[in-house]
């Protein structure tokens, strides 16, 4: 178990450094040169040399990443924009926790209402539930969430005032306008992932129960609830993969509800950077992406090993 | 046909597909007008005879604009796929082929930590990098819709690669491949006529979903104005535009390109699930998201 | 369907959507909420953020004289205007008394030197800094009696001052540091607000200064400037009452809007807000007059006016605003809307059977959206057999390869303080930093400017002005579409409330009902 820990992290520690070195070398790659975003279109050769020198871009590409990579590894250092002069940690900060927010309270939802779902689909497999389940997951995986949103918004904000049309209101100035408005985008947002994890709950455990040693334990006699305990334990592994995959991938979804519902979360961070062509901070906020996706696949490969010990050992 | 589908689903799914198909590749006859023909009189008017999807801003037919953007949509999801088809199944074929070697460790290891980018994210992103503007490369001009396909192309390789490797692994240790070894045939004609034809079922599948999870990734990235540009229609940016309407009551721009969307990603998922029924009924616990 | 009834507040629904408005409404009658579009880049004057965000700026800093809401200087720190020496060289102020900066400190004239002084210094990197360079520097007579002092003859330079300077404590800039004014202004300024937080990608707020040199203003207690991007939601944030006053209504809804119950709205045409049409006149082929004029003869301003920009830009053929005193009209009858004229002229350019060029347009829009007026001239040139091919990109990477000159053309809206020399000096004089957007060059253009300068009266400037306009309508080295409108709307509670004709929101009058 616990080789298998260590394994897997360090697996998740390489993928992090390739995934960063190309990141890296990409948003190194464009063809304007940083100096003239920043400093405007007037400068000199000589003043872009004095910039370069001063943010160390003068270095050869590798030698700069290794720099990048350290402050980072040892110092959480994202390191500081080249347009606002701000410190990225601190644009981080500021912005991670709603849009971390957003994707938990979704990816909650999301998990319990698709295990529920999932399973009484497969408990009363081809009745009138499975076929509504089966229906409701194939539409929620192919209506896009952003659509969903702008029509959300015109049936239940704009028609109806029942919630508010966009913003975020800081749980700080009450529990209730908070909850109210972040309703709409966390249903947005988690309407695909439910849908990938009711599919992925039913067909895993339509397969977990077509086992011979299901069967047995049937026959045997164990009721009903307990075999399906049983059965629910095994086929959670592939639900928890895919789960961990979907928490990584929400973030990417949220990059665009956010702007519908205009919250200032770190896809909204995001984009604004790309629209400044302030690179730092795009690097900055793709790499925290990425470590999240990373470490939530980690955990998931962590909850199976522990749900079923034998995949540890293989 | 239908089993061929794998069941009524598939095949409506696939009936989906065809329609779509036909209908991108005889735009130009069936549009009922040019998707860019500016008619300031037209402006945003309602769903009638003439113009049974209504017209926009600029007084262009909505109808001919989503029948047009089926292009755009297919074009980036169909060609990104064929992309990380080439690229993931060669490295899949050739890692699983040449068992227990360095290669085999290098290639597998380095994509498996490839995969752990999140697609949707990195498009954004990329894309946003490059800037939006049409790119020399060499004597060619790319747009941005190319842009996305290499991009998006690129993206899922890893996936694909992985799926082949999987099947091309067990095939590869099958009774038959070492007969034919004995026979003298050539490793790389094994490869391709018998490994090969035996690993396409899971990858078609896997396929088929990446197209449907392209319409998404194309519409989202042209949503947030990063992807294909005006006046050149696309589902999303057509979605981009409607939003300014929202509050007008102008329906009509925001619900026919969304139709069109969420139809053609169901069209493929559907499609997906029969094959899979169909084709790899071993296999029929995979997700694909983004 | 009507927006009012879609809308319309539904009774019976109760608890469950009052919640979130009366926590919108919470701190009502103390707060003002101002939803703008665009994201703040910096709250220093001398490298101001757009003019939607010089809210901020205007909030702490404050000068000399205010090129006010109207388009009327007035006198800010300076107990009145100055006068002008008989040369017009130098221009002498004499300052409030117990005018306090907001660390408490007394403003004086080493103040107001040690602030010049810091703009002008090419070291310092003011962004419009070239636009004063005909300053020279500033003498100080008494603590509140200055001398400005200039080079040549330069009058509009007054009129910039509200968008592009500010009067900081001396010393503060070495003390503080750059970033200090950039993106925490506190202490240095005079103005109604005292700047309290910036939350990126969200708001900027301030508190009222009790200490404000005018009593009883601000009326209200705390600002809090939103940075609202969609149009819809800023639409929304405005009917729900998260916002009291917003910036850049969408121009479509507007009219529906401002007759709306609870509702108030307002536009005008902005002194200096150029819709237009920039053409670079040394590549083609913009480089040939006579193919400028049938371009200039081919537009129809009033359908795109009317039809795509929905009334927001007031529609003039010279670059003067048609509601303005400096307006031509004779000039302005010159380049009618006409396709014979246009085709009579494209004949006889050196490209009589068309030609082809790149029309830059920004992807994603402030101001006003020009992509559909892209695509509507991209189909109407196509009929006299001249091809537009459009190119979509961020105004951050069109605005400096405008500058290098690397466009062929761009149509968009561009706002300056709203004097009438400033857009012409900037885009069509040699020297400045956008001359190479037009490459254009003219001796006469020059002359007249440098007449123009020397007259510190409107009646005396007319004439050359007006002479400025003929000129630019017979060379047309850019196209005109009009002067865009500033609108805004705004909740019944908020009073006093007027759209300025420099586009930048002013509440330091407005009170809360």
């Amino acid at each position: 178990m616990l080789s298998l820990m260590v394994r897997r992290a360090g697996f998740s520690l390489f993928s992090l450094l390739v995934v960063s070195l190309i990141l890296f070398v990409l948003t190194r790659s464009i063809p304007e040169s940083p100096a003239r975003i920043v400093l405007g279109d007037d400068v000199t050769d000589a003043q872009i040399a004095a910039f370069d020198a001063q943010y160390g871009l003068d270095r050869p590409i590798i030698v700069q990443y290794l720099a990048w990579l350290e402050r980072l590894a040892l110092h959480g250092d994202l390191g500081q924009s080249f347009t606002t002069r701000l410190h990225m940690n601190v644009e981080v900060a500021a912005t991670l926790p709603v849009t971390l927010e957003l994707v938990t309270i979704a990816f909650i939802v999301a998990f319990l209402v698709s295990l529920t779902l999932g399973t009484l689909s497969a408990v009363f497999r081809d009745g009138p539930i499975d076929y509504a389940a089966r229906l409701l997951a194939v539409l929620g995986v192919s209506i896009p969430g952003f659509w969903l949103a702008l029509v959300l918004v015109l049936a239940f904000a704009v028609e109806r005032d029942w919630f508010p049309p966009g913003g975020f209101v800081p749980l700080s100035e009450g529990l209730e306008a908070h909850l109210m408005s972040i309703a709409l985008p966390v249903f947005c947002l988690s309407v695909f992932y439910m849908a990938v994890l009711t599919r992925m709950t039913r067909s895993a455990l339509l397969d977990v129960l077509g086992q011979d040693y299901m069967r047995t334990a049937r026959a045997s006699g164990l009721s009903r609830l307990r075999v399906l305990r049983y059965a629910l334990r095994n086929a959670l592994v592939p639900v928890v993969t895919i789960a961990g995959v979907s928490f990584g991938h929400m973030f990417g979804l949220a990059l665009i509800i956010e702007r519908v519902f205009n919250i200032g979360g770190m896809s909204r961070a995001l984009l604004t950077a790309i629209q400044q062509r302030d690179y730092a901070l795009v690097q900055a906020v793709v790499m925290v992406f990425t470590i999240i996706f990373v470490v939530a696949n980690l955990v998931a490969d962590l909850v199976n090993a522990w749900l079923n010990p034998k995949l540890a050992t293989s | 046909m239908i089993r061929a589908c794998g069941g009524i689903a598939g095949f409506l799914g696939a009936l989906i597909i065809l329609s779509l198909l036909i209908m991108a590749v005889l735009a130009p006859w069936i549009a009922p007008f040019d998707p860019l023909r500016v008619s300031i009189p037209d402006q945003l008017l309602e769903p009638d005879a003439r113009f049974l999807f209504g017209t926009d801003q600029s007084g262009r037919d909505v109808l001919s604009r989503v029948i047009w953007a089926s292009r755009s949509s297919l074009s980036v999801a169909g060609f990104a796929v064929m992309i990380g088809l080439c690229l993931g199944v060669s490295l899949g074929l050739a890692a699983g082929f040449h068992r227990g070697t360095w290669f085999e460790q290098a290639t597998m290891r380095l994509l498996d930590a490839v995969a752990a980018i999140p697609v949707l994210i990195w498009a954004i992103a990329l894309v946003g990098i490059f800037g939006i503007r049409e790119a020399r490369i060499g004597p060619f001009m790319i747009g941005n819709e190319v842009k996305l396909m290499l991009l998006l192309g690129l993206l899922y390789v890893p996936t694909l690669a992985r799926v082949t490797y999987t099947t091309a692994l067990s095939e590869s240790q099958a009774n038959y491949v070492a007969a034919r070894r004995l026979q003298g045939v050539g490793s790389v004609r094994i490869m391709l006529s018998d490994v090969l034809p035996n690993c396409l079922s899971p990858v078609i599948v896997q396929a088929t979903l990446m197209l449907a999870l392209g319409i998404i990734i194309e519409a989202s990235v042209s949503f947030v104005g990063l992807g294909v540009q005006p006046p050149t229609a696309s589902w999303g940016n057509m979605l981009a535009d409607a939003r300014n309407f929202l509050l007008s009551g102008e329906w009509w721009l925001s619900v026919f390109p969304g139709a069109a969307i969420s139809l053609t990603v169901i069209g493929f998922n559907l499609l997906g699930d029969g094959l899979r029924d169909r084709l790899d009924p071993r296999h029929n616990i995979t997700a694909v998201t983004a | 369907m009507e927006l009012s009834r879609r809308t319309a507040l539904g009774a019976g629904l109760g608890a469950f959507s009052g919640a979130w408005a009366r926590e919108a409404g919470a701190q009502a009658g103390t707060t003002l909420t101002v939803a703008l579009p665009t994201t703040p880049t910096s709250c220093d004057p001398i490298n101001p953020p757009d003019h939607d965000w010089m809210i901020a700026c205007q909030m702490v800093f404050e000068n000399l004289v205010e090129y006010d809401i109207d388009g009327v200087l007035r006198p800010q720190l300076a107990k009145a205007l100055p006068t002008i020496s008989a040369d017009k060289l130098t221009y002498a102020f004499e300052l409030r008394e117990g005018v306090r900066f907001h660390n408490g400190k007394i403003l004086d004239s080493e103040d107001v030197k040690y602030s010049f002084e810091y703009m002008l210094n090419p070291a310092n990197r003011a962004a419009r800094g070239p636009t004063f360079s005909r300053l020279s520097h500033v003498e100080v007579d008494s603590p509140t009696r200055l001398r400005v002092i200039l080079k040549e003859p330069f009058s509009p330079w007054m009129t910039f001052l509200t968008k592009f300077m500010g009067i900081w404590p001396k010393g503060s800039r070495e003390e503080l540091g750059e970033d200090h004014f950039r993106r925490r202004p506190t202490g240095v300024g005079t103005g109604p607000g005292l700047f309290e937080e910036w939350r990126p990608n969200d708001f900027i707020s301030f508190r009222k200064n009790p200490n404000y040199w005018t009593p009883g203003k601000p009326a209200w207690d705390r600002l809090v400037v939103r940075q609202v991007p969609e149009d819809a939601a800023r639409v929304a944030y405005l009917l729900s009452g998260q916002a009291d006053i917003i910036s850049v209504p969408p121009p479509r809804d507007f009219p529906r809007l401002r007759t709306r119950r609870g509702i108030q709205g307002g536009s005008r045409p902005t002194l200096g807000g150029w819709s237009f049409i920039a053409m670079n006149n040394a590549r083609p082929p913009f480089d040939d007059l006579n193919f400028r004029l049938a371009m200039a003869h081919a537009i129809d301003r009033r359908t795109i006016n009317e039809r795509i920009y929905h009334g927001m830009v007031e529609t003039a053929a010279v670059p003067a605003p048609a509601s303005s005193w400096w307006f031509n009209p004779e000039a302005n009858a010159k380049l009618d809307y006409n396709l014979d004229k246009a085709r009579d002229y494209l004949a006889r350019s050196k490209y009589p059977n068309g030609a082809s060029f790149e029309l830059a347009c920004a992807s994603v829009p402030y101001l006003l959206d020009s992509r559909d007026a892209a695509i509507f001239l991209q189909s109407e040139l196509a009929k006299l057999n001249i091809e537009v091919k459009l190119r979509m990109a961020e105004q951050s990477v069109l605005s400096p390869a405008l500058s290098r000159g690397e466009l062929d053309a761009l149509i968009g809206n561009f706002m300056s303080p709203g004097e009438a020399t400033y857009m012409i000096m900037v885009y069509l004089t040699a020297g400045q930093f956008m001359s190479r957007s037009s490459n254009y060059a003219n001796p006469r253009l020059e002359a007249l400017m440098r007449a123009a300068f020397a007259e510190n009266e409107d009646e005396k400037m007319k004439p050359i002005l007006a002479e400025m306009q003929m000129l630019l309508a017979d060379e047309s080295p850019f196209l005109w579409l009009g002067f865009f409108s500033a609108a805004n709307l705004w909740r019944d509670r908020v009073r006093n409330f007027k759209v300025s004709q420099g586009q930048t929101v002013t509440v330091r009058d407005v009170s809360l009902g």
